[in-house]
């Protein structure tokens, strides 16, 4: 028999137990901007990664964040970290979809990697590495800054359950969703953020999504929408990212840019805790407001076909679409016979499981 | 140099460099670049990058559209001769009485307040069509501008209003949607217009030189119907306009960008009506509302400047942690942010204030607990005040500019003084009775 | 002289400001056309919102040099207006030179290299229509100049006034 040993390492601990620190009292001051404004749990996520720098450098690495239109108007960060205006920037990489539509692929695909799919691609499967080329180009570096998982279905004051119901409905939503919604026949607007809420309220819309349930519910949808359409195929996992200014952080002594590395691992794990335990305790409260309502299977799966086609339509125009998402998939295939191999022990309620639901 | 000390520098720079006569927005730039320098180590592309993505940011922000819409409304207005018809009107119906004429600009005010979304318009169409009649009835001087520049500046407090707008988009919070803002500030701009009203009602009462009634022939000239029928008659134009950007909002036709340009082709429609819309009125209402959208646009840029080296440097982190770690009592913690904002009203614009304020103070008032909403129309009613507050007061500005030459800036810094008086009463309201402000959203939003 | 380039920039940057101001109009019909067909066909665009943003940003920054040459710009002149005729030239030739020239040519050539950098990746709009965005981010870059060379004209007559035969 083949002589076995053990089946994996520790990748990093090869370089780790090189590295020879240079002790200094230099202070850095960076400053950090996004496009989020303080109402939304994103900001947190990322002082929350300014916070751990400065804990784990004893205050030597000290990134003073700044919300939407502070220092750049949100869709500016970018921008603004890429030329050196500021050195660190939050995000979800679908934002900037207009320089390189790869970076969707980054943030989320709809019907594609979940939280977990996420973490396993990223630091085990390559995705990293895909996404330091891409924030490359821009004279970018960039890492992981929080994974939130599932974003919450459609906010609709229509009942929509099969695919009939969904021609013709009048949705908010951005991105390659609007495009697949286009395509399965409900008429997608585009909605600016500001005006979601009163074009909802007033029935210029129907329904629109926004964000995942702790992140929605200091908006207010489920008061004035009857019903939340689940699930939210359209974002299975919310990623965000956290990217320096390629100078700024080349000049980082060694230290620091481990402990940037490693407190950005520690927000991944932590906002996808933090958030879905919020997460939990929002969707009772939209339940005493609101009817949740499930797409039927036909109706996710006739989703799933037209996603693909639209998907591959993208893959067929842009290059480094198809170079990423080919990867993703690829990771989908190879995990798929673990995922089919444990299923049936999903930690339900004692009731739950033995009414027969075991799989989710 | 201490955070602290570049905060009350960079305004103490600003007040002195404003006063050098140079254009307001170029010397917000320069300010804000001089002291972008000194807080970035002197990087000159790191401050311009910024400066550009700023810029930019303006040209992509939607929100903002409603404002070359209410403008180029507010000009297809003022052609197409509306307000004359119910000034007219009013003239001869409340003319009569001691201080008649300026209540008559009040009512007309507060009804045009309801159509257009911006305030220089107003200010500009009164100052144009009031004046004159004021000044030759021997109203006196101090109060006719005093009216004028107060009643036309409710404009931008009651809906729809590109100042409700822009806060509503700043926020991005639920109670303080645009939709929520706009029904939020239907009172308190009744209670301001009431406060004139009656004080006006009041003061020429006392002293009828300040504002004599016309003359009992001139008032005589029609009888009481006919009087009722021309007031009626002309407050159908408005009403329509009325309809056509709070009612399209209301009905969920419209968001309230698009509510703006429903009212501007409103105007259109009127000044069709009314035989004033031809090539000629087209084109001059299109240059000045260029010239107008670029004066209010080119103080955006300045004012976001100044706003986002101000918030670079730490400045918004020196006013929070001064009010919230004094351990004040709320109350004084409010009347300290209000007052802030009424003397930086002095000042600077209100765009600008409210760029540099509100994210520092909405998080300082939530964690008060102050109602978000209540708060904001404080702010609201506030920013309203510093277009009246010398000695960088717009309406006074906009209303010098067309008032005739008897008009002097004393003139009108002295008229103006009572009314500012009469916006902290209506603050003091708008504190006693917080349902003013928050009950009308609970009826048509519910909440 | 300087009369001459003074007198050409002014007329340059009316008339093309007469020329923008007009972008108002396809700016309401865009507005109006998105409204009326979400509400009467059910059909919303994929295009309204951006084309709209597009026409209005243009509008103004087009606007910024025509206003200036109409002085139309607010400005606090309550005490420079009591100053004589040659001393309020003076305080406005140091005033643009202080405050305009330098924001301003710097204003000029960081939106030129923003256009530059957006130009070379041939960036689009992060939409689902995503339509290129850098041509806008030249007419920018442009704008910015047309105000630079008007602020010019405006020292050049400043110039003039001060050196110039007492008229
Ligand atoms: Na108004
Ligand atoms: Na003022």
């Amino acid at each position: 028999a083949e002589k076995r040993t053990k089946f994996g390492s520790d990748k990093r601990h090869e370089t780790a137990k090189r590295v020879t620190f240079k002790p200094s009292n230099e202070k850095i001051r960076w400053k950090m901007v996004m496009p989020w404004s303080k109402g939304l749990l994103f900001y947190d996520i990322a002082v929350h990664f300014a916070d751990s720098v400065r804990l784990a450098s004893a205050g030597r690495l000290d990134i003073k964040p700044f919300s939407d239109g502070e220092l750049v108007p949100a869709m500016q960060s970018f921008d603004a970290v890429s030329k050196g205006s500021a050195q660190v920037g939050h995000d979800w990489p679908g934002y900037w979809k207009g320089k390189n539509e790869a970076f969707v692929a980054f943030a989320s695909v709809p019907f594609g990697l979940d939280a977990e799919g996420y973490n396993i691609w990223l630091y085990e499967k390559g995705g990293l590495e895909m996404m330091q080329e891409l924030y490359g180009k821009f004279n970018l570096f960039a890492l992981p800054g929080g994974q939130c998982g599932q974003e919450m279905g459609l906010f609709s004051n229509k009942r929509a359950t099969k695919m009939e119901d969904f021609k013709g409905m009048r949705v908010r939503t951005p991105g390659w969703y609007m495009d697949i919604l286009n395509n399965l026949g409900a008429s997608v607007s585009p909605l600016p953020g500001g005006e979601v809420y009163l074009a909802l309220e007033r029935g210029v819309i129907d329904a629109a999504e926004f964000s995942s349930p702790a992140i929605n519910y200091p908006m207010g949808f489920d008061e004035i929408t009857k019903y939340a359409i689940q699930p939210g195929v359209h974002q299975p996992g919310i990623q965000c990212g956290l990217f320096f200014n390629k100078d700024a952080y080349n000049k980082l002594p060694e230290d620091l840019k481990w402990i940037i590395d490693i407190c950005a691992k520690e927000t991944q794990l932590w906002s996808y805790n933090w958030i879905n335990n919020l997460n939990a305790d929002a969707i009772k409260k939209f339940k005493e407001k609101i009817e949740i309502v499930k797409m039927d299977k036909e109706t996710l799966i006739e989703f799933r076909k037209t996603t693909k086609e639209y998907i591959d339509s993208v893959k067929a125009k842009y290059p480094d679409v198809k170079k990423v998402m080919d990867s993703q998939e690829a990771f989908i295939e190879t995990y798929a016979e673990w995922r089919d191999a444990r299923s049936g022990s999903t930690p339900w309620p004692y009731e739950t499981y033995m009414s027969g639901r075991i799989t989710e | 140099m201490s955070v602290e000390f570049l905060t009350v520098a960079m305004f103490a720079a600003l007040i002195l460099a404003i006063t050098l006569g140079h254009p307001l927005a170029y010397t917000l730039a320069a300010v804000a670049t001089i002291f972008g320098l000194i807080d970035n180590g002197f990087n000159i592309p790191g401050l311009f990058d910024m400066f550009v993505n700023n810029s930019w940011g303006l040209m992509d922000n939607y929100v903002l559209v409603a404002i070359p819409l209410f403008i180029l409304m507010a000009q297809l207005l003022d052609r197409s001769k509306v307000s004359d018809a119910l000034f007219e009107a009013l003239y001869v119906v409340l003319g009569s009485i001691k201080g008649g004429l300026g209540l008559a600009v009040v009512v007309v005010c507060t009804v045009f307040a309801a159509t257009t979304g911006i305030i220089g318009a107003s200010v500009v169409a009164m100052g144009l069509l009031g004046t004159p009649a004021l000044l030759s009835k021997g109203y006196q001087k101090e109060m006719s501008s005093g009216i004028i520049c107060a009643a036309g500046t409710l404009g931008i407090l009651i809906p729809p209003s590109i100042m409700l707008v822009v806060y509503g988009g700043l926020t991005g919070l639920k109670e303080t949607s645009v939709g929520n803002l706009f029904a939020g500030a239907i009172f308190p701009g009744m209670i301001l217009a009431s406060l004139y009203f009656l004080y006006i009602f009041i003061r020429c009462n006392i002293n009828p030189k300040l504002g004599p009634p016309i003359s009992k022939e001139e008032a005589g000239k029609f009888s009481a119907a006919q009087k009722w029928g021309m007031t009626l008659k002309s407050l159908i134009p408005p009403m329509a306009l009325i309809l056509a950007v709070m009612g399209t909002i209301l009905a969920g036709v419209a968001t309230p960008t698009e509510a703006a340009g429903l009212g501007a082709t409103g105007a259109l429609v009127l000044a069709f009506f009314n035989k004033k819309l031809n090539w000629e009125v087209l084109k001059q209402a299109s240059f000045s509302t260029l010239k107008t959208t670029s004066m209010v646009m080119m103080l955006f840029i300045g004012g976001k400047f100044f706003s986002t080296v101000f918030l670079s440097m730490g400045g918004g982190d020196v006013v929070a942690d001064t009010l919230i770690g004094s351990g004040l009592n709320r109350w004084l913690v409010l009347f300290i942010m209000m007052f802030i904002v009424f003397i930086m009203g002095m000042f600077i614009d209100w765009a600008a204030i409210l760029l540099v304020t509100v994210p520092i103070f909405m998080p300082i008032a939530m964690e008060l607990d102050f109602n978000p909403l209540w708060f904001s129309m404080l702010m609201c009613v506030n920013l309203q005040t510093s277009f009246l507050t010398p000695p960088f007061g717009y309406a006074l500005f906009y209303f010098k500019g067309v008032a005739p030459p008897e008009y002097t800036m004393m003139h009108i810094y002295k008229g103006i003084m009572p009314f500012v008086l009469l916006q902290g009463v209506g603050l003091a309201i708008l504190c006693l009775f917080p349902g003013l402000v928050t009950w009308l959203p609970s009826i048509f939003f519910g909440g | 002289m300087l009369n001459k380039i003074s007198n050409a920039i002014d007329i340059f940057n009316k008339k093309q400001g007469d020329i923008a101001s007009m972008l108002i109009f396809p700016l309401l019909g865009v507005v109006i056309y998105e409204v009326f067909m979400r509400y009467a066909f059910n059909s919303p665009t994929t295009w309204g919102f951006e084309v709209t943003a597009f026409l209005y940003g243009l509008h103004y920054m087009f606007g910024m040099a025509y206003t200036e040459v109409h002085d139309g710009h607010v400005r606090v002149d309550i005490f420079t207006a009591r100053l004589p005729k040659k001393w309020q030239e003076i305080m406005s030739a140091f005033t643009a030179c202080v405050f305009f020239l330098p924001v301003m040519t710097c204003m000029t050539i960081w939106s030129f290299k923003f256009a530059a950098t957006s130009a070379a990746g041939l960036e689009r709009n992060s939409t689902s229509w995503g339509p290129h965005i850098w041509p806008f981010k030249i007419l920018m870059a442009v704008t910015f100049l047309f105000l630079l060379i008007q602020g010019i004209s405006g020292l050049l007559k400043n110039i003039n006034a001060i050196f110039g035969k007492n008229q």
